[in-house]
């Protein structure tokens, strides 16, 4: 082997470690807390896993956490006025109260329009006194009432936001230098950056477009490809160090779904339609068939949503409990050294699920994908004749 | 009613949401362990057919591996009760 290939492979290599062992180390880092409260795995687990309305990189030994904070914007529907913040801060001292206060299901940040803290105050200030069951039922009723009247509409720019904007720009920054090298090296064999997305897009288009929608395959290449290494670039983003789990978001994974919805039904021809609704079988097989047929149309952007949404969310899960592991241990006896010998064992672990979990970033990505294309490819399929 | 023994065995649901996701979890490696072991025969008797092979092999395994997906999200969802 050459010199220079093994220097390649071996900084590859090196890459992929360094990124495995920074992101257990920003995990440990974030969960360090030297205080001896017993610790929360469970709690961890989902501030990693959930979306949040600031970007956090770790906690200090005091407890403040070290994050940029991220803007808030809020439909105010009682003015009906959109109200723009720097962070959640600036919204608190302008009169949004946190919703956590009132509603333990809510998130640490969610925000009530201003006015509301007054009214719900006073609504728990009389639950609190009163312990007749029929009162407390109805003063439920009423706090839940004010709750939903004061919940705005946010369209906060969470750090989920944040990352699909890194992502597009990402993709718009890789994929236009692919395309102008087309121009420059016109004729000629492609390099760096375009020899690298080239059989990757041709992968696609050959073993995904044409290989499940063979009449017109060309029309679809642009969704399959952008969805693709959209989600691709999503799925290893959120494998890198104080990172987003974006792809393990379900109303993302939602979004992308529908979109698969939308394409394949719309674009659906008559074939298709008649075989949902006049399937070619025996007419009392008809009124099992219809319903399922028609049932189907929403079950496979369904399966494709829950998917990649526990996939992913699973890599990350396993990730984080691995490491929870060190600390449960530490915390348990007197001797710190369990901490550390589990602590060795569970970065090896996390070194061999974090280099599953890169397989899982492309399979995923792909299989959405191949699974886009083949309910398009059933829903523009020229009708055979038998 | 329904709501007094639900509550009354609360403590259940972690056993629920384990057996949930370890039987889907059981079912889809059959599936799958199957979908694999005859692709692999398969290409043993059409090395030439084996692209195809493949292609159908990840997509069925795909939808095997879709039913273990909701088993575990809906064991998730039980042990967050």
């Amino acid at each position: 082997m050459p010199l220079s290939t093994f220097f390649r492979k071996f900084s590859i290599a090196l890459c992929v470690f360094a990124a495995v062992f920074l992101k257990t180390y920003a995990a440990c880092a974030n969960d360090l807390d030297p205080k001896s409260e017993p610790f929360d795995s469970k709690e961890i687990t989902f501030h990693h896993v959930l979306d949040q309305y600031e970007w956090e990189f770790f906690k200090k030994p005091d407890g403040t956490p070290v994050a940029i904070m991220l803007p808030r914007i809020i439909y105010d529907k009682h003015v009906h006025k959109l109200a723009f913040f720097k962070s959640t801060e600036d919204a608190r001292e302008v009169g949004f109260s946190d919703a956590i206060d009132y509603n333990p299901d809510a998130k640490h940040g969610d925000l009530l329009l201003p006015g509301a803290k007054p009214l719900l105050d006073a609504l728990e200030k009389e639950l609190a006194k009163t312990t007749d069951p029929k009162v407390s039922a109805n003063l439920h009723k009423r706090i839940n009432e004010v709750y939903s009247e004061y919940d705005p509409l946010d369209f906060s720019i969470t750090k989920n936001v944040v990352f699909m904007f890194i992502a597009a720009i990402l993709l718009l920054v890789i994929f236009l230098n692919v395309a102008k090298a087309y121009t420059k090296n016109k004729g000629k064999a492609p390099k760096g950056v375009q020899a690298l997305m080239e059989p990757v897009v041709v992968y696609i288009r050959d073993e995904v477009g044409k290989e499940n929608i063979p009449n017109m395959y060309e029309r679809f290449m642009p969704l399959l490809l952008t969805m693709f290494f959209f989600i691709l670039f999503l799925n290893l983003l959120g494998l890198v160090p104080f990172s987003s789990n974006v792809s393990g978001n379900i109303s993302f994974t939602l979004t992308l779904a529908l979109v698969t919805l939308f394409v394949t039904n719309i674009r659906a021809n008559k074939a298709y339609w008649k075989h949902i609704f006049w399937p070619p079988v025996p007419h009392f097989m008809k009124i099992i068939m219809v319903p399922l047929e028609i049932v189907s149309i929403f079950t496979k952007p369904f399966a494709l949503t829950i998917r990649l949404f526990a996939n992913i969310t699973g890599g990350h899960i396993v990730v984080i409990s691995l490491i929870s592991l060190i600390f449960i241990f530490g915390k348990m006896g007197e001797a710190v050294t369990t901490g550390f010998s589990v602590g060795i064992l569970s970065t090896l672990f996390v070194i061999a699920i974090g280099l599953l979990e890169i397989f899982v970033a492309l399979l995923q990505a792909f299989v959405f994908t191949l699974l886009t294309a083949v309910f398009i490819g059933q829903a523009v399929a020229e009708e055979e004749h038998h | 009613m329904l709501l007094q023994v639900t509550s009354g065995v609360s403590q259940m649901y972690g056993i629920g949401a384990g057996l949930a996701a370890g039987l889907a979890a059981l079912g889809a490696g059959v599936g799958i362990g199957l979908i694999g072991g005859n692709a692999a025969t398969a290409i043993a008797r059409q090395p030439e057919a084996e692209n195809k092979i493949r292609a159908t092999m990840l997509l069925t395994a795909v939808l095997v591996e879709g039913v273990a997906l909701f088993g575990e999200v809906i064991g998730f969802l039980l042990s967050n009760k």
